[in-house]
């Protein structure tokens, strides 16, 4: 068969869509290997964690209040301390404890770790979860976290490769900085907002018991090689915090569970003034809870 | 079973061997369990409902056919209608309508304790009703000859591609199409793989790729911020028309390598400059129906101008009721009877005033081009800006969130970009926007060869770049198409 002559014969056509799926299998493989090299060598803090570059003297760990709550950089010039910021929109438990383990297993230790705990009480979600999928050809526990959890997508992935750069987590390795994603915003919370939330329902925290038992692990073994690890709450917008029923009692019952205190903060900045939703702080809150957490570091003693 | 499923890939090449291994009636037998089978997947109880609505039209057609009574023969017209429309008001309205008229009760101090029925509302019935019901009127109307095969015209109803979401195929246009075995052709196989993997990429790419960004703004409208509502709205035009058309694609696509030709459905309906030509653009199959068994039957245009804004009115009343049943979608189709009524208004004042030119004879016709160019830009953006204005109603689940979603687009102090929220999901968005309309724009100026379509340089390339960005780009979580509630 001439290029340009169509296939006449059944074993020609049978042929052709043979060799169109070849090719796409060769052009999946030789374009994710390209776009893998890209991720790997990118400057993300989770690009860093997952190729073993992060060197970290504080590390922040948790969900989109992780990422609003701390400015890296105060922390960086007042305590001279290089700090990286973890936090991931919308993360998932099980996903932070699996990324752990993978930073334990391929990172230098770093001095201080600060938890941000409100992502404990979020459930798994599949999609969330396949945002992931881009650092499981790196990452064995999350590779595994993920094989067990979103099958079809993993082994999708490991078919079509171009399956796992498909995620926000792909584009934000190239447009996060080291330090985490700079998304601090000067924007104070709308009226049309205040009021939904003063309209909202009651609602309650929640936490799976082997969620906080992985965590507990993880918290151990830091310790035990000399981390500091500090678990905290950051602020809520007062009047949201008088929503969640039961907030005392799921700090208490995390503490208990974990075994270590939580350097508690829901209830203080709550004016709407610091806050540019119900649930993250705007860039004026965020300067005064980074001086309450370089206070907090700072009495943790030594290596400060 | 959806096209986007795993299922449906293992099903597609048994039936596809099944199908080129046989001829004759065996071919019709494995299209009907095949077709079965597909519809079946979903709901089993289902079968009983296309098989019932088949027998029924296949007996009344054969009687319309053969009875030349007109009072009889109008009787059995009134059957067929009252059968199929009765089986969808039961299955699609009748708690509409119930919970209509009790509000409407209560209102005014009437209480009324009608039972409410616990049905789901079985996938495709207004299309298939639709289809069928379309047969008994061209037979009733000596437009076409009832099919004397029971087989051929179950196939007809069931024919598993078009079955759950359209296009509303004639009998006129699919019934004489099986009566000749069409065997496997390198033609059809590649224009129809080409036409699928169009349709695969507008559902998997750009409108599931969307959705979650639609979908999260018109939960909590009052919580967004101008730009990101505006945005959101727009990318909900895009997102229905892609999932539509895309289903719409893979279905035309997959009866073509069988060697049927169904019509074309959507035509790039955002191009339209005016909003009748956008209904000859957008699901060309039902408002061609809603055309001929309705408008046309009321009158048309053919009595009274006020006649005819009536009928234009009703036709696009019902045509939104034929897609939900909520008064949302009703407010969604008397908008657009609105906009064809106002644009029969004003087109006698909107005439092209070219302006006076006193250059010379080649700036003159620059000149009146550049006119022509910007009044069919102005004409298409004014277009395309209703028709936004309309999908709020069609994709808002109540009055309460449209109105939401209509109060939080005012607040203009928020209309700015750094006010979008989710920006990665949000580019990606306008990416993938820019490049749909980009190639629609091309592909109505650029006409492929045909032999170059099924050229085999042509078909792997094409597939390796569809292939490639749908591995890449694409969203799979088994997303059902929009369409499949209607």
């Amino acid at each position: 068969m001439k290029l340009g002559n169509r296939p006449r014969s059944k074993f020609a056509m049978f042929a052709l869509l043979i060799g169109t799926a070849l090719s796409f299998v060769v052009g999946d493989r030789i374009i994710s290997a390209v776009l893998s090299g890209l991720v790997y060598r990118s400057s993300s803090g989770l690009a860093k964690v997952y190729s073993g570059r992060a060197t970290a003297d504080v590390l922040i760990v948790g969900n989109s209040r992780a990422i609003k709550s701390f400015d890296s950089t105060l922390i960086d010039k007042t305590l001279g301390l290089k700090t990286m910021n973890l936090g991931v929109n919308g993360i998932r438990p099980e996903l932070v404890h699996a990324m752990l383990r993978d930073f334990i297993k391929l990172n230098e230790r770093p001095e201080h770790v600060i938890i941000e705990v409100s992502y404990l009480k979020n459930e798994w979600d599949d999609s969330v979860g396949a945002e992931f999928l881009v650092w499981s050809q790196f990452g064995k526990e999350t590779a595994d976290l993920l094989e067990e959890k979103i099958p079809r997508q993993y082994q999708a992935s490991t078919l079509i490769h171009l399956r796992r750069f498909g995620s926000q987590q792909f584009v934000r390795s190239f447009l996060d900085g080291p330090e985490g994603e700079l998304s601090s915003t000067n924007k104070q919370i709308s009226v049309a907002n205040l009021e939904r939330i003063a309209r909202s329902e009651n609602e309650s925290f929640d936490c799976d018991d082997k969620v906080l038992e992985e965590l507990r692990s993880i918290v151990a073994q830091w310790r035990q090689e000399g981390v500091k690890v500090h678990l905290v709450l950051a602020p809520y917008l007062d009047i949201y915090r008088s929503k969640i029923i039961n907030i005392n009692d799921w700090i208490a019952g995390v503490e208990m569970k974990l075994g270590s205190p939580i350097t508690d903060s829901s209830d203080e900045f709550g004016d709407k003034v610091n806050f540019s939703d119900h649930v993250h702080l705007n860039s004026g809150g965020q300067q005064i809870y980074t001086q309450k957490v370089i206070e907090l570091l700072l009495q943790s003693g030594d290596g400060v | 079973m959806l096209f986007n499923s795993l299922v449906f890939f293992a099903f597609l090449p048994i039936f596809l061997a099944c199908f080129f291994a046989t001829r004759g009636s065996v071919r019709l037998w494995v299209c009907l369990v095949g077709s079965y089978v597909f519809y079946g997947w979903w709901d089993v109880r289902f079968l009983g409902l296309i098989a019932i609505s088949t027998l029924i039209d296949f007996v009344i057609a054969r009687k319309l056919d053969l009875v030349s009574t007109q009072s009889y023969r109008r009787r059995l017209i009134w059957l067929s209608v009252v059968s199929n429309l009765g089986m969808l008001f039961v299955f699609k309205y009748f708690n509409f309508f119930r919970e209509s008229l009790v509000d409407a009760a209560s209102r005014l101090g009437i209480t009324l304790d009608w039972p409410t029925l616990y049905i789901i509302l079985p996938v495709g019935i207004s299309f298939y009703t639709f289809q069928t019901l379309s047969y008994t009127i061209d037979v009733y109307q000596r437009k076409f000859r009832h099919e004397p095969s029971l087989l051929k015209f179950a196939v007809f109803v069931s024919f598993f591609p078009q079955l759950v979401a359209g296009p509303i195929v004639r009998a006129v246009d699919f019934l004489p199409q099986l009566y000749r075995d069409r065997p496997l052709c390198w033609r059809n196989f590649a224009t129809g793989s080409v036409q699928i993997a169009a349709g695969f990429f507008k559902k998997c790419v750009i409108a599931d790729s969307l959705a979650p960004y639609v979908d999260s703004a018109f939960d909590s409208p009052v919580s967004q911020s101008s730009s990101t509502m505006l945005l959101a709205v727009l990318f909900y035009a895009f997102q229905i028309y892609c999932d539509f058309s895309g289903y719409s694609d893979i279905a035309i696509g997959l009866a073509k390598t069988m060697g049927f030709s169904f019509p074309q459905n959507f035509n790039r309906p955002y191009f339209a400059t005016s909003f009748s030509e956008f209904w000859q653009r957008w699901h060309i199959s039902l408002s061609s129906f809603l055309r001929d068994y309705l408008y046309i039957p009321l009158g048309g245009n053919r009595r009274s101008a006020f006649r005819t804004y009536v009928n234009l009115m009703l036709t696009m009343l019902i045509g939104g009721l034929w897609h939900g049943a909520a008064w949302t979608f009703v407010v969604w189709g008397g908008l657009h009877g609105a906009y064809l009524v106002a644009q029969r208004l004003i087109s006698p004042y909107w005439g092209l005033r070219v302006p006076a030119s006193t250059g010379s004879i080649s700036r003159q016709s620059f000149s009146v081009s550049c006119f022509g160019v910007a009044t069919k830009l102005v004409s298409m953006m004014s277009v395309f800006v209703l028709v936004c204005f309309a999908w709020i109603f069609f994709r808002s689940p109540d009055f309460e969130t449209a109105s939401e979603v209509i109060r939080s687009l005012s607040q203009t102090n928020t209309l700015r970009v750094g006010a979008i929220q989710n920006k990665i999901i949000a580019f990606k968005g306008i990416a993938l926007v820019i490049s749909l309309v980009v190639c629609e724009a091309l592909s109505g100026r650029l006409r492929v060869k045909s032999r170059a379509l099924v050229s085999p340089v042509f078909f792997v390339a094409y597939f390796l770049v569809m292939l490639c960005g749908i591995a890449w780009l694409g969203t799979f979580g088994n997303a059902s198409f929009i369409y499949f509630q209607f």
